[in-house]
Parts: structure tokens; C-alpha cells; sequence
């Protein structure tokens, strides 16, 4: 280009501004948008942008914003249960043509620095996550989701150790389980450490849609062990895992009280007891499955292993033919019947220690998710007779609570002893197990909850109203809180420099933030944040946020 | 003192300055009234600015604002003249930021001190600095909150720049108008001071609401600029 042609388009390129600029103004708030809560922050996931933007609460409902960035193609996010960490997968460049293009990867933003991510690179671009409570693993697996691959490995489980850094072939691990029967995972179980003989041990317990595999999560060199559900050679059923329930075993008796797996399915109403039994070599932690099983007459909805008066049982819910709850000795198959009045279909376990029940075993709350039964039942499991009994007598041991529509959800809380019900009816139930006490609040329409980590209160809103209020559980006592946006979501998080934080989330959506709530102005609405003191929220200190998502978008 | 006040003192001064020399000037000019001459401007000018803390506000670099400007030859000598002047450029520039309405407003007063070569009598060519001072208003709109974002602030500003001035007409000293126009260009760099954009939601006084700022950052509307303007001189 000659030097006078080059002066020209200089020139023109002054003239009309040539210079484009950055693409993250360009780029709409992808909707919905997902709000995260570690303990101490709160997450907002920005994933056009690939980046979480982080809130923090300070003094005087202060808010301090930072984004730390995440990986493409956002599939699935998660969160610890105990705030510690956020999850979130993603799967990189769809066709990656080049070195350079981003391949699949798992960020995690810790509760400790919340304002840096951890980035561990993928082998391969799955779709689920699993999380391990005890807070050291996240299990990425393919689930039912194929994630746009006309092709899949379900038995792939790449292992992610969360609490130590990325190293190339190590952390993360890819391990692909032996698939015997034509299986693919659907559901995966940290268990708590179970006692062996030798030392405690913790197992994942991998349902896939044909048997039961158990994965050591300490040792990755130990082979994986598959549990069958049913016998080929005769028993020609398609039986697949419904559930599991896990017993740890008594660390005081390893060799005489092993660990146990019980295993319900689809269709059969047996239980499928799998005791881990020791070796018979001292030296060795290894273990041998050992099948039983447990005729509970029908086709059980729910099992748990539960401690009674007589010492611990298996529970199984069974709805039909007759609707029964069944204590199985896993001894010797020994079961007690409890007639039920209604078809409950699952179990919330309430342990001895704080549930308030007779002679130290458990409470479990029974109740129903579906069939319209308006009812829930206290089951005292401190009131269970010997075995020269052949049913539970019920009028001693189960207490039912009538309520005024069919149970929709149980949420338990950090207090063991409570639990928040909600009814198809639009009434909510705070249930305090330990003083049997059901206490009725009302509502006008259909309520998110969210509850606090401590587990000492809730907060109810409707989505898409301005409508909110705190509910001390303890009382339950509700106090409205006055808030003049639309609430699309909450958090309580804690503050900086002590005491808790309430986030109320405004504009999430596309379309939640109705017309009469917004101001006269044109183009989208942004994304706001109301601040109160969690304690005592109050409209008249809280203070209102908004456009949080240009917040950082400075290079 | 505030720094809008130094803005218009600026500007004042200039004037001052410019009536005070201008009784005393232009006897020694090669090229009489088209050399030695007040003159008024009315221009366009383009300021390619490349502050990332523009880009909220505009879909591009570019910066156009409306120049009008005023200058009186004070001193000449054969082929060359110096003309103080002062120049108020005003423009605006409106976007959207991930959707949201955004608008972006620019003041910059400025006392031009402006040398000139003549070439001939219809040409000359010149040299500018400008000290001055750029008022610049943002605002974001968010029909979520309770009123507009809105940050307000002055930052001091300097340009240097050359550029040439045309004669149009009349070309003749001894014409009977005394009246010329002439068509100039002038381009060169542009500084300006960074300011931030903490900003605050624009509540009428006594509104009860507490709120919370929005911070994009800062911004510097500095760059190259090219500026194009019509001048009438007497």
C-alpha cells in the first residue's frame, strides 16, 4: 500500500472511528441467570462471558464485586452442602481445531478465595457431576445426557481430588468402570467411611441402570466390585437399582457388624442385602460381598438403615399391596410389619440422639411426594417390640399428622429435628420432630424456600414478586420483609466482619421482572442485588444494587 | 476552587487576552487582513479515542463532537502570526452495554495558542496547542434500579496538533468585503486525564433508598483526533 494510500485510510479510519469495541459489551446476559451461594459469597453465573460474578457482603449491606473466570460451554453447576465449594463444568470449544482452543474443564471457587477459581483440565467433555459431601472428590460422568457426542462412554468417571491441585494424569484421573452386564451409571453414592477391618475405608457406590458397583475412593489402584440385582442363570428380569441405603458397620466389632449395602429395584419386593464381610486374611482390607435377600412384601419406595430399641434394622417402605413399613434384621432376615393407614412413599430419618423418640432408635418422618395423601406420620422407632412379636403396633409407635393438602416436598434443614414441609395446597409446615409439633404457616400462593446454612431459618418468596419474608424456624415465627423489586432468588450469606447477609436477586430471568416494577427507561434490565442484614432485615437499611453484570468487564 | 470554575476562568482569560493584543498587532504581516484577522469557527472533530472505558458507551472509537471556536490575531511578522483563541468542542455519543442504555456527553473548553506560517495569501499553515478542560457526563439506564447510573466529572485535557487553512474567498486584499471564509483541517493528538466511572444511581434529593454504585472503571477520552472546520474572518 502506497504511503498516500495509507495516510487515507488513516484518515478515514480517524474520521469514522475505526476500532471495534471489546465483544463482552456486545454480549447479552445469557438467561437464566444461576445465583450460587458458598458460605461467605455469592456466585453469579455469567456464562456468555464464561465467568462467575462473585458478591461478597461488607458492613452496612455493602457489596463488593469481583468475576473470576470459567470455562466454555457451561453445563452444569453445583455447590457443596456445606458453602465450602462451588462446581461448575464446563465443556470447552465444541470442535477444537487447534492447541490453543479450550477443552473441557471443571472450576472450582472456594469458600477460603472466593475470588479465585481453580481450574482442572478435562480428559473429556461429560455432562454430570457428583459431589462428595465429605468435600474431597467431584465425579464427572456422562450421565443420561449425551452433551452433543453422537458417541459416549457412560462407564467413563473422571475423578477430581478438590482438595489438592491440578497435576497432569493424576488430578484429575480418568477411570472407566467394567461395565459386566451392559450397564451405565445413573446414580453415584458417597458413602461415609466404613469400617474394615484393618482401617475405615469410603466407598462410592455407582447405580447403574442394570447393577451396583462399588468404587474404593481412597485407593484408586483396588479393582472395582460389581454387585449384581439379580441372577442371570434364573431370573430373567430387566431389574434395575431404585435405591440404596448404606450401613457403616460397628467400628467396635468390625468382624462380627461388617458393612452392609442394601440394594431396592424397580420391580422386585425383595431387598437385596450385600454384607461387605472381611477377609479372612488379617493382613488384607479387602472384602468379600455377600448376597441376601429380604422379602418385604411388595415392591419397596424407599429404604433406610434405621436404629430401633432392639438394635439396627433395615426400613422398607412399602406402599403396596398393603401399605406397610417393614424393620428387617439383617442378621438373620427377621422382619416386623408395621400396618400403615396410608401408602407412604418415602422416609426422612430423624437419629435417636436428637429426635426425641422412646427407648434411643430413630423417629422417621413418613410421607408421600405423590398420591394425594394430605398426611404425614411419625414413626417412633424406640417403641419396637422383640422378635416373638409379629407386627408393630402402630397405635403406639406411628403418629399421624393430618394436613391440609397433599405434601409436595420435606426439606430438612441443619437441625436435624426440624423439617420444612410444603403442600400442594399452598400451605407450608414447619415440623419440629423433637417436640412433635406441626406448625401451619399460610400462604396465597405458590413460595420458593431457601434456608439458611445454619439451618435457623427460612426465606420465603414468590418468584417474580416482590414478596419475601423470613421465617425463624425455631417459632416458627414469619416476619415479612418490605423489598420494592420482583425477587427472582435469595441467599444468606456471611458477612464480612461477622453477622449474615441476605442477597435477594432481581432480573435473573428473561422475563421476571414485571413492567409495573420497572422505571420508565428502555433496553434490557440489568441484573440487581438487594442487600439487608440478615438478622433484621429491614427495607429501610438494605440497599439496592443493580447492573451487576457489567461490574469487572474492564480488561 | 472547583474545577468547572477554572474551566470558564480559562476561557475568560483567553478572551481577555485575546482584545487586550489585538489594538496592538498585525502592523508588520506580509499578507495584511489575510494574515492579521479575527476569526470564528464552526467545525467538526473526530477523536478516536481507545480507552477501553469508552466502549460502554459507544459501539466504536470514535468520538464526534460539534467545534465552535473564536481566535484573533495578536501578533504577526512577515510569514508568521500567532492567534490565541478559545475552542468549545461538545458531543455525545449513546449505546448499550449487554442491552442496557448507555449515553456518553462531552464539554471541552480550551484556549487554543495557535501559530501560523503563511505560505501564500491563501494559505497558511499552523501549529495548535490547547490547553483546556473536558466536562464529560455517563449514564447508564437499568429499568431495575431505581434511577439512571450517572457519573459527572472534569479532567484537564491538552491537544497539539497542525494542520492548513484555505482561503475560499475573497481572495484579493483590496476586496470590498472585508469579510473571508476559509475551510481548514487539523489533526494531531488529544490528551485527557482519567476519570473514574464510579457511578452513582441518580435519586432525587431526600429519596429515602440507599443504593449502591456501579463501577465501570475508568476513562480517559485521549487519542488522535482529526478536526475539520469552516473559519469567517473580519
Amino acid at each position: 500500500m502506497s504511503m498516500r494510500r495509507s495516510f487515507a485510510v488513516a484518515l478515514w479510519c480517524l474520521a469514522v472511528g475505526c476500532g471495534g469495541r471489546g465483544a463482552q459489551w456486545d454480549t447479552p446476559v445469557a438467561a437464566p441467570v444461576t445465583p450460587l451461594g458458598l458460605r461467605n459469597a455469592a456466585a453469579l453465573i455469567d456464562t456468555n462471558l464464561k465467568r462467575a460474578v462473585v458478591l461478597r457482603a461488607g458492613a452496612d449491606q455493602g457489596l463488593s464485586i469481583d468475576a473470576v473466570p470459567l470455562g466454555k460451554n457451561i453445563v452444569s453447576t453445583a455447590t457443596s452442602p456445606d458453602g465450602s465449594r462451588i462446581f461448575v463444568l464446563s465443556q470447552g470449544e465444541t470442535t477444537r481445531l487447534s492447541a490453543a482452543d479450550e477443552g473441557p474443564s471443571l472450576t472450582v471457587i472456594e469458600a477460603a478465595h472466593p475470588t479465585v477459581s481453580k481450574r482442572y483440565d478435562l480428559p473429556d467433555a461429560l455432562t454430570s457431576l457428583a459431589i462428595d459431601p465429605a468435600g474431597r472428590f467431584a465425579i464427572v460422568y456422562a450421565g443420561d445426557n449425551p452433551g452433543g457426542s453422537f458417541i459416549k462412554n457412560p462407564n467413563e468417571l473422571i475423578f477430581v481430588d478438590v482438595t489438592a491441585d491440578p497435576k497432569p494424569k493424576e488430578n484429575p484421573f480418568l477411570r472407566t468402570l467394567p461395565s459386566n452386564v451392559g450397564g451405565s451409571p445413573k446414580r453415584l453414592t458417597f458413602t461415609d467411611p466404613l469400617h474394615f477391618a484393618r482401617s475405615d475405608r469410603r466407598l462410592l457406590v455407582v447405580e447403574t441402570d442394570r447393577d451396583v458397583m462399588l468404587v474404593d475412593l481412597d485407593d484408586r489402584n483396588r479393582p472395582e466390585i460389581s454387585l449384581p440385582v439379580t441372577d442371570p442363570r434364573t431370573d430373567a428380569r430387566p431389574l434395575a437399582p431404585a435405591g440404596i441405603a448404606v450401613e457403616a458397620g460397628d467400628p467396635a466389632a468390625v468382624m462380627d457388624r461388617p458393612p452392609v449395602i442394601a440394594v431396592r429395584t424397580t420391580t422386585d419386593d425383595n431387598v437385596l442385602l450385600y454384607t461387605l464381610r472381611p477377609s479372612t486374611d488379617p493382613a488384607s482390607d479387602d472384602f468379600a460381598p455377600t448376597p441376601n435377600l429380604a422379602f418385604v412384601g411388595g415392591v419397596p419406595s424407599d429404604i433406610a438403615f434405621v436404629s430401633t430399641n432392639q438394635g439396627g434394622r433395615l426400613a422398607a417402605l412399602v406402599p403396596s399391596p398393603t401399605a406397610t413399613g417393614v424393620l428387617v434384621k439383617v442378621d438373620d432376615n427377621q422382619t416386623l410389619t408395621a400396618k400403615l393407614t396410608v401408602p407412604y412413599q418415602q422416609m426422612s430419618l430423624v437419629t435417636g440422639s436428637v429426635s426425641g423418640a422412646s427407648g434411643g432408635g430413630d423417629q422417621v418422618l413418613l410421607w408421600s411426594g405423590s398420591g394425594g395423601v394430605a398426611s404425614i406420620a411419625i414413626w417412633d422407632l424406640g417403641k419396637v417390640p422383640d422378635a416373638a412379636y409379629n407386627d408393630i403396633d402402630t397405635l403406639k409407635s406411628v403418629e399421624t399428622l393430618n394436613l391440609s393438602g397433599p405434601v409436595e416436598s420435606v426439606v430438612g434443614v441443619a437441625d436435624p429435628t426440624l423439617k420444612v414441609l410444603t403442600t400442594s395446597n399452598q400451605s407450608l409446615y414447619v415440623l419440629d420432630l423433637g417436640r412433635h409439633k406441626a406448625s401451619p404457616l399460610n400462604t396465597t400462593t405458590d413460595v420458593a424456600l431457601r434456608f439458611s446454612l445454619a439451618g435457623d431459618r427460612a426465606w420465603a418468596f414468590v418468584p417474580g414478586e416482590p414478596e419475601l419474608a423470613q421465617i425463624a424456624l425455631g417459632g416458627p415465627d414469619v416476619a415479612r420483609v418490605v423489598i420494592d423489586r420482583a425477587v427472582d432468588d435469595v441467599l444468606e450469606i456471611e458477612r464480612e466482619g461477622g453477622g449474615k447477609a441476605l442477597l435477594a436477586f432481581h432480573g435473573l430471568g428473561d422475563s421476571t421482572v414485571p413492567i409495573s416494577f420497572r422505571s420508565s427507561s428502555t433496553g434490557r434490565p440489568g441484573v440487581g442485588v438487594t442487600v439487608f442484614d440478615a438478622s433484621t432485615p429491614d427495607a429501610v437499611t438494605s440497599r439496592r444494587y443493580s447492573s451487576v453484570m457489567l461490574e469487572r468487564l474492564m480488561p | 476552587m472547583k474545577t468547572s470554575s477554572i474551566g470558564w476562568l480559562l476561557g475568560s482569560s483567553a478572551l481577555l487576552g485575546v482584545g487586550l493584543y489585538a489594538t496592538a498587532a498585525g502592523a508588520e504581516s506580509r499578507f495584511g487582513s489575510r494574515e492579521h484577522f479575527w476569526q470564528g469557527e464552526l467545525g467538526v472533530r473526530t477523536t478516536f479515542v481507545t480507552d477501553p472505558g469508552f466502549d460502554p458507551f459507544a459501539n466504536d472509537d470514535a468520538l464526534t463532537q460539534l467545534s465552535l471556536g473564536v481566535a484573533r490575531t495578536v501578533w504577526d511578522e512577515d510569514r508568521v502570526s500567532f492567534a490565541p483563541g478559545v475552542i468549545w468542542d461538545y458531543g455525545w455519543r449513546n449505546s448499550t452495554a449487554r442491552g442496557q442504555s448507555t449515553s456518553f456527553t462531552s464539554h471541552r473548553i480550551a484556549l487554543a495558542l495557535e501559530g501560523r506560517y503563511h505560505l501564500f495569501p491563501f494559505v497558511y499553515g499552523l501549529v495548535r496547542l490547547t490547553p483546556g478542560a473536558v466536562r464529560q457526563s455517563m449514564e447508564v439506564d437499568d429499568p431495575l434500579s431505581p434511577a439512571p447510573f450517572v457519573a459527572q466529572n472534569w479532567a484537564f485535557a491538552f491537544d497539539a496538533s497542525a494542520g492548513a487553512a484555505f482561503l475560499l474567498g475573497p481572495q484579493l486584499e483590496d476586496s470590498v468585503s472585508p469579510v473571508r471564509w476559509w475551510l481548514a483541517a487539523e489533526g494531531g493528538y488529544s490528551y485527557a486525564g482519567s476519570t473514574s466511572l464510579l457511578m452513582h444511581p441518580d435519586l432525587a434529593d431526600g429519596d429515602p433508598r440507599r443504593t449502591g454504585d456501579l463501577n465501570l472503571g475508568t476513562l480517559a477520552v485521549s487519542g488522535g483526533f482529526l478536526r475539520v472546520y469552516g473559519s469567517v474572518t473580519y
